[in-house]
C-alpha cells in the first residue's frame, strides 16, 4: 500500500480537491452530450462511470468524513446507479495509511507511552484503513491484537467537509435541498459521534455483551486500558471479507448460517435493544468457513426513538391500509406526508410510499425469505430509480421521511445487500409472531 | 545544589513570575541560598542560561529518540518527523516560557534570536548526520555543494514549526502534528531526486552538445 505523504486538511486545500471533481464532472457531462450529438446510442452508463471515477478519486484523497459520505452513498445501493456503486464500494476497503512517527505521536499524546512500550510487538505499517482511522496489528502476551487509530483533526474538519460535499449529494442523489439539510444534520451528528472513540468503546462493550447469546456470532474482547479518545485496542479477528469469503464458494448451508446470524443480530438489536449497529457495510464483518461471523466497529450506533419505532413497524401489518385515516396518521408520524400537503400531493405520495414500504418490508411478512431472489432486488432498484426520475419527488417543497429513517433504511439496505450477495435463505418471520 | 538543571528551573520560574531577568546573579543566588561561584561554574550569564534551555530540550528529545528501537529503522523523513513530534512534545511543558521568546511586533520567534545560536549549532550537526544518512541510502539527491546547505533548509523548517506551534490554537495541538507530517513530506520531496535534477542534467547535456557542434 502506498503511504499517504500528506493529509489534505486545510479547508482551502480540501475545497480545491472538491472543486477539482466538480470541474471534471462538468467535463464528463460535456463529453456525454457531445458524444450524444454525434451518436444517439451513447448510454448514460459511460457518463456515470466517468463521474463515479472522478468523484471517488477526489473523495478518497480527502479521507475523513468525505470518505464516510462516499461509503454511505455506496451503502444505499438503491439510491445510486450501478456505475457509482461499484466505484464507491472500493472506498469500503482500502485507502493509504499515515506515517509511522505520527502513529507513535498519537500513542504518546493519548496514552503517554509509545506502542513499543505498551506492546510486545507493534507493526507500524497499517494493515487496513478504517474511514477515519487505520488499523495496526500488535501482539501482547502472545495474543494478537487489532489497534484502531484515528487521524488527527478529523472531528475539526467534519463540518466544513460536509458543507462542501453537500452540492455533490444534491446532484448525485437527486435530493431536494430540504432533504439534504435535514439529513446532513443527522449525518454530521453521527460522524462526530464516530470520532469519539471513548463513546465507541463504551458502546462496543455494551452491545457485544447484550448480543453475546446469538448463535454463530462472535465479538472481540476490548481493552479499555490500551484505549483512549484516539485509540481502540481489541482482539485480532480472523476471517474473510465478504468478497473474499464468496470467492471461496461457501456451500448454501454455510451461506444460510452466516446470513441467519446477521439477520438475528439486527433483529435483536432493532426489536429488543432499540439500539442498532447502523453501519452494516461489508468491511465491518469477517466471515469464517464454519459459518460464524465476527462483528466489530461499533462507531455508528443509532438509538431508535420509541415513537418512530412504533410508526415504522406498524406498516408491516398490511391491515393498516384498510383504515385510511390511520394510514395517513402513521405516514405523518414518519414525516412522509405533512399537514400542509394538498389532497393532490397526498394522492401522489401515499401510494408511492406504500409501494416502497411494501417492497422493503416484504421479508418481514413471510416466515422464510430467499434473499437470493434477483427479481425482488431488481424491483427494489427499479422502483428507486423510477422514484428519482419523478419531478414531483425531486421538487418536493418538503422533506419526505423522518431523519431517523435515514439510518434505519441504511441499516436495512446494508443488511439486505449483504444477504443478497450471500444468496442466503433466512427465517425472517420474527415480527408476525 | 546549584547544578545546571536546578539553576535553569529556578531561572525560568523567576522570569515567568516577574516577566524579566533577575536583577543580578547575586540577588538570584541569594534568594535560592546558593553561592555566586556555583552559578558561574555552570553559566557565565543569564543569557547563557537562556541558550542552555534550548540546547537541553534538544538533547532530551534526541536522547529519547535514540533510546527508541524503532527510531533506528526509520528513513530520513520519518526520523525528522519523529524528532519534531518529540521536540514539540518536550517544549509543551515549557510553553509559557517559550512564549517569552516571541518577538513583540512579529508575533514569532526571530531567526536572529541570539538564544537559539547554540541550539542551532547542535541541531545542524544532527540534521547533517540525517542528511548524510539519507544521501547514502539514496533517499536524498546528492547535489554537490548544495547538499551542505540542506541543513540550513531544515533549520528554517524547524523555526517555521516552532512558530506554527506557538500560534497553534487547535485542540491538543493537532494542527501542529499535521503541519509536521506535511512539511516534512514536502521537504523530503524537494531534497529527494526530482524534476530539478533532471532539468539540470538535461541542460548540461544540451550545453555540452551545442558546444561540440559549434
Amino acid at each position: 500500500m502506498k503511504e499517504l505523504e500528506s493529509i489534505p486538511k486545510s479547508r482551502i486545500e480540501r475545497a480545491a480537491h472538491i472543486a477539482g471533481a466538480g470541474v471534471k464532472v462538468g467535463g464528463n457531462y460535456i463529453k456525454h452530450y457531445a458524444k450524444k450529438l454525434v451518436n444517439n446510442e451513447v448510454g448514460k452508463e459511460e457518463l456515470h462511470r466517468d463521474n463515479a471515477g472522478d468523484i471517488y478519486d477526489t473523495l478518497s484523497k480527502l479521507k475523513g468524513s468525505a470518505l464516510k459520505v462516499a461509503q454511505m452513498m455506496s451503502m444505499d445501493r438503491g439510491m445510486l446507479p450501478q456505475e457509482y456503486q461499484e466505484k464507491f464500494q472500493l472506498s469500503q476497503y482500502s485507502v493509504p495509511p499515515l506515517s509511522g512517527p505520527l502513529v507513535v505521536q498519537t500513542f504518546r499524546k493519548s496514552l503517554g507511552k509509545t506502542p513499543a512500550e505498551l506492546f510486545d510487538d507493534f507493526d507500524l505499517k497499517a494493515i487496513a484503513a478504517a474511514s477515519i482511522g487505520q488499523v495496526h496489528q500488535a501482539v501482547l502476551n502472545g495474543k494478537k491484537l487489532a489497534v484502531k487509530i484515528q487521524y488527527p483533526g478529523v472531528a475539526a474538519s467534519i463540518s466544513s467537509d460536509l458543507r462542501m460535499v453537500r452540492p455533490f449529494a444534491v446532484r448525485l442523489l437527486n435530493m431536494s435541498k430540504n432533504d439534504i439539510d435535514q439529513y446532513f444534520e443527522e449525518i454530521e451528528g453521527k460522524l462526530l459521534e464516530e470520532t469519539d472513540y471513548d463513546l465507541e468503546l463504551k458502546r462496543s462493550l455494551e452491545l457485544s455483551e447484550a448480543c453475546g447469546h446469538i448463535a454463530n456470532l462472535s465479538f472481540p474482547k476490548y481493552y479499555p486500558e490500551l484505549s483512549s479518545g484516539r485509540i481502540i485496542t481489541m482482539d485480532w479477528l480472523d476471517g474473510l471479507h465478504l468478497r473474499e469469503f464468496l470467492a471461496t464458494n461457501p456451500s448454501q448451508e454455510v451461506r444460510n448460517k452466516v446470513g441467519q446470524a446477521l439477520w438475528d443480530f439486527y433483529d435483536f438489536q432493532i426489536h429488543q435493544l432499540k439500539t442498532v449497529h447502523a453501519d452494516p457495510h461489508p468491511g465491518n464483518f469477517l466471515f469464517q468457513q464454519d459459518g460464524t461471523v465476527n462483528i466489530f466497529d461499533f462507531g455508528c450506533v443509532k438509538v431508535i426513538p420509541e415513537k418512530f419505532y412504533n410508526a415504522y413497524f406498524k406498516l408491516v401489518d398490511r391491515d393498516i391500509y384498510k383504515d385510511e385515516a390511520e394510514t395517513i396518521r402513521t405516514f405523518k408520524e414518519l414525516e412522509l406526508v405533512h399537514d400542509e400537503d394538498s389532497r393532490a400531493e397526498l394522492d401522489f405520495f401515499m401510494p408511492l410510499f406504500r409501494r416502497m414500504i411494501d417492497l422493503l418490508t416484504l421479508p418481514f411478512t413471510v416466515p422464510e425469505f430467499d434473499f437470493g431472489d434477483e427479481q425482488y432486488f431488481g424491483s427494489i432498484y427499479r422502483f428507486a430509480d423510477s422514484v428519482m426520475e419523478m419531478p414531483e419527488v425531486r421538487n418536493s417543497a418538503r422533506a419526505r421521511g423522518s431523519r431517523h429513517s435515514l439510518y434505519i433504511n441504511r441499516t436495512y439496505y446494508g443488511l439486505y445487500h449483504i444477504l443478497f450477495e450471500l444468496k442466503a435463505n433466512i427465517k425472517t418471520g420474527f415480527l408476525i409472531k | 545544589m546549584a547544578d545546571r538543571n536546578s539553576i535553569l528551573e529556578k531561572y525560568i520560574q523567576s522570569v515567568l513570575e516577574t516577566g524579566q531577568d533577575p536583577i543580578s546573579v547575586y540577588a538570584f543566588c541569594k534568594k535560592h541560598k546558593w553561592k555566586e561561584e556555583d552559578f558561574f561554574e555552570s553559566f557565565s550569564s543569564f543569557d547563557a542560561v537562556k541558550s542552555w534551555f534550548w540546547v537541553s530540550v534538544f538533547n532530551d528529545a534526541r536522547n529519547m529518540l535514540e533510546a527508541d528501537k524503532t527510531y533506528a529503522t526509520y528513513g530520513f523523513a520519518e526520523k525528522l518527523s519523529a524528532f519534531y513530534f518529540l521536540w514539540t512534545q518536550q517544549l509543551l511543558s515549557h510553553r509559557s516560557y517559550v512564549l517569552t521568546f516571541k518577538h513583540e511586533k512579529m508575533q514569532s520567534v526571530s531567526p536572529f534570536n541570539a538564544s537559539l545560536k547554540a541550539f542551532k549549532k547542535e541541531f545542524q550537526s544532527y540534521s547533517k548526520s540525517l542528511v548524510g544518512e539519507g544521501v547514502n541510502k539514496g533517499e536524498l539527491a546528492d547535489r554537490k555543494f548544495l547538499t551542505d546547505r540542506f541543513s540550513d533548509a531544515i533549520w528554517l523548517q524547524t523555526l517555521f514549526l516552532l512558530n506554527f506551534w506557538l500560534n497553534d490554537e487547535s485542540e491538543n495541538f493537532e494542527a501542529t502534528d499535521a503541519a509536521i507530517e506535511k512539511s516534512v513530506a514536502l521537504l523530503a520531496k524537494i531534497l529527494g531526486e526530482n524534476l530539478l535534477d533532471q532539468a539540470f542534467d538535461f541542460g548540461k547535456f544540451l550545453f555540452q552538445n551545442m558546444k561540440s557542434r559549434m
